[in-house]
């Protein structure tokens, strides 16, 4: 670069800049503006999908949102069933990582990428998999399998958030804490698990999200009673397509949105008292 | 202060069929600094983890103040450790990470005030008590380093390479402060290094190891005069090498160098065995003194200035080329391609254990 003339090398700069941001207002646009159409045929007043935008807006597509039980429902069983299967497969992928951190032995790498695995496997399979294998140990509740097929595709998420704050954590700090009279198990709890939180609230939000919107291995695991909210959606959608379907995933992407922005504070703030722990 | 000896007897460390450590025997007496020096690899690191008890010793035996510790878990052997990293705690302040190893212990809340704001004197922190590690400079991480690991009052401190992290400019002035507190504090002290300025600027003995063994311990200087294998007079400064034989006469000695010089050496007495003659390039003289029995013909090949002094290269009749220094006053300087004779004094000449 340093041969080309000045003004030359200014235009290239220039011109690469304007594409980046151009790019970047596309991918935006495209990433939002679906969202957006959908929360304002939410407030439609028309009974019809009609041509964008409405011209006159009601409540109504939320007042059907809430006299329909399914609907509600599937919201709380949703609800249960991203906590509960959040806070297993976060515990369960910590745990895992920090198995999978503590040094190099025989199998690691292939326990590293079992528990890998779910992520590249088709959710349809893992679905009909976890089915197949709930009815073969005699689990017929749905809500039990349903938690154990979350707890599969999130596993991964959690295990691999965990070990990437885990590597970064050098072993001289545990073997410090523990030169000055710390046990091993007092080492971990002061030193390690403090400096790995980031990682593991990371992966419990993305262990989160995942779950509250997963479609393709709730539907094999749910039943006509046990309904996640996403199903419910899906359900209703093909039965009677109306704007009610607009207005619930208003509600589905509020709270979705409100969560990851608690969660992201959370991290956040950690964030800032620990900078640069990776990296002194 | 309590500071109990270290002794080290025939420590051996495998890892797999490569003995780290093999056979390793030291002595550091109480409040005594020992410098454990040598090149990477030699198995000094794992030395200082055996004393910390992070590897377990396949066979001797590691003791402090007599006591054995070979058995005791790291957190149960009250050594100070000082990391090459610091390995200070990010998430904690200043403060909190001098205080970490007292809380361990127990150790009331204002005693912990007291022993901290004592050592924050010692170190030069005072008030930075609560700032975070990444907000200190190099110098003073190490500090801190160090007064968390004085807090605990230990029995031995173990520095790990404890100036490699900190700039070149500021080594120097590092290395006498951080003498300075060690003398004050007089705990006995193990300072891992394969730096010899470092070892020599900061220890009282210095105990050199090679391939897994101490070869040899003792103050700089006696290093330096009297070293014990081929490794330390190349180790410590510079040394011309010859290897040969020893003829022992009935009144005088010869040592024969392979290469042509022979070189009679000064009193039976003094002579060991030694399969080596290592010779410190300033003990030889250009143009000869008067008593420089031994005269080494030779010619110059080059000369470079360096203001007060000069090396001067000089190819011995086998070829070999040598680096003699020697003063610039108001000597006559010689020239390239002069021929020359090189003097040097018998009792400058070190028979010495080739390895």
């Amino acid at each position: 670069m340093t041969h080309m003339p000045p003004s030359a090398s200014t235009a290239l700069d220039w011109t690469a800049s304007a594409v980046f941001r151009f790019l970047l207002a596309a991918s935006i646009l495209f990433l939002i503006l679906p969202v957006v159409v959908s929360v304002v045929l939410s407030f439609d007043d028309r009974q019809f999908l009609g041509p964008f935008p409405p011209k006159q807006f009601s409540l109504r597509w939320y007042r059907s949102f809430l006299d329909n039980p399914a609907y509600l429902d599937g919201l709380i069983v949703s609800l249960k069933l991203a906590v509960l299967s959040t806070v297993i497969s976060t515990v369960a992928g910590a745990c895992a990582a920090y198995v999978i951190a503590s040094g190099r032995w025989r199998g690691r790498d292939t326990v590293e990428l079992l528990f890998l695995s779910p992520k590249f496997v088709p959710t349809v399979v893992i679905g009909f998999s976890i089915l197949g294998f709930a009815s073969a140990i005699q689990v017929f509740d749905p809500f039990t399998r349903l938690i154990m097929g979350h707890v599969v595709i999130t596993i991964p998420f959690t295990v691999r958030a965990t070990l990437a704050s885990l590597v970064g954590i050098r072993r001289s700090l545990v073997e410090a804490a523990i030169s000055l009279g710390a046990p091993p198990w007092r080492a971990f709890l002061d030193v390690t698990l403090p400096l790995a939180r980031t990682g593991i609230v990371a992966g419990a939000l993305m262990a989160f999200v995942l779950s509250f919107d997963e479609v393709a291995v709730s539907l094999f695991l749910s039943d006509a009673f046990t309904q996640t909210l996403p199903i419910a959606l899906v359900a209703e959608m093909r039965a009677n397509l109306n704007l009610t379907v607009a207005a619930v995933s208003t509600v589905f992407a509020a709270v979705t949105i409100l969560i990851v922005f608690f969660l992201d504070r959370a991290i956040g703030l950690d964030r800032v008292i620990g900078q640069g722990l990776y990296r002194g | 202060m309590n500071s109990a000896g270290l002794d080290l007897v025939n420590v051996v460390k495998r890892f797999g069929d490569h003995a780290a450590v093999d056979g390793a025997s030291l002595s550091v007496k109480g409040g005594e600094i020992v410098a454990l020096l040598g090149p990477s690899g030699c198995g000094k690191t794992t030395t200082l983890r055996l004393v910390a008890g992070f590897e377990q010793p396949d066979a001797g035996s590691i003791a402090i103040g007599g006591a054995d510790i070979a058995r005791l878990p790291p957190y149960r052997r009250d050594i100070g450790l000082v990391f090459q990293d610091y390995a200070l705690f990010p998430h904690l302040t200043v403060a909190a990470n001098i205080d970490y190893g007292m809380k361990q212990r127990g150790i009331a809340k204002v005693e912990q005030d007291r022993r901290r704001g004592e050592l924050l004197r010692l170190t030069r922190l005072e008030g930075l008590d609560e700032r975070r590690p990444m907000a200190l400079s190099g110098g003073q991480q190490q500090r801190v380093a160090l007064a968390r690991a004085l807090a605990i009052s230990p029995k031995l401190l173990l520095l790990d390479e404890p100036l490699s992290n900190l700039d070149a400019k500021l080594r120097e002035t590092l290395r006498i402060e951080l003498r300075d507190i060690l003398r004050v504090v007089g705990t006995t002290t193990l300072v891992v290094t394969h730096d010899q300025t470092e070892a020599i600027g900061l220890a009282d003995r210095i105990a050199l190891m090679n391939k897994g063994r101490i070869v040899q311990v003792g103050t700089a200087r006696e290093i330096y005069q009297e070293p014990a294998t081929r490794f330390v007079a190349e180790f410590i400064g510079q040394s011309i090498w010859f290897s040969g034989h020893l003829r022992q006469g009935t009144e005088r000695a010869e040592f024969v160098a392979d290469d042509g010089p022979v070189f009679p050496v000064a009193a039976p007495a003094n002579v060991r065995t030694g399969s080596g003659l290592s010779i410190r390039p300033e003990h030889v003289h250009l143009p000869p003194r008067p008593d420089d029995v031994i005269r080494i013909p030779a010619s110059v090949t080059n000369v470079e200035f360096f203001g007060a002094e000069l090396i001067v290269f000089c190819r011995l009749e086998s070829g070999r080329v040598i680096r003699i220094p020697i003063r610039s006053d108001d000597r006559v300087i010689p020239v390239a391609g002069a021929n020359v004779e090189l003097g040097v004094s018998p009792d400058r000449c070190r028979i010495v254990a080739d390895d």
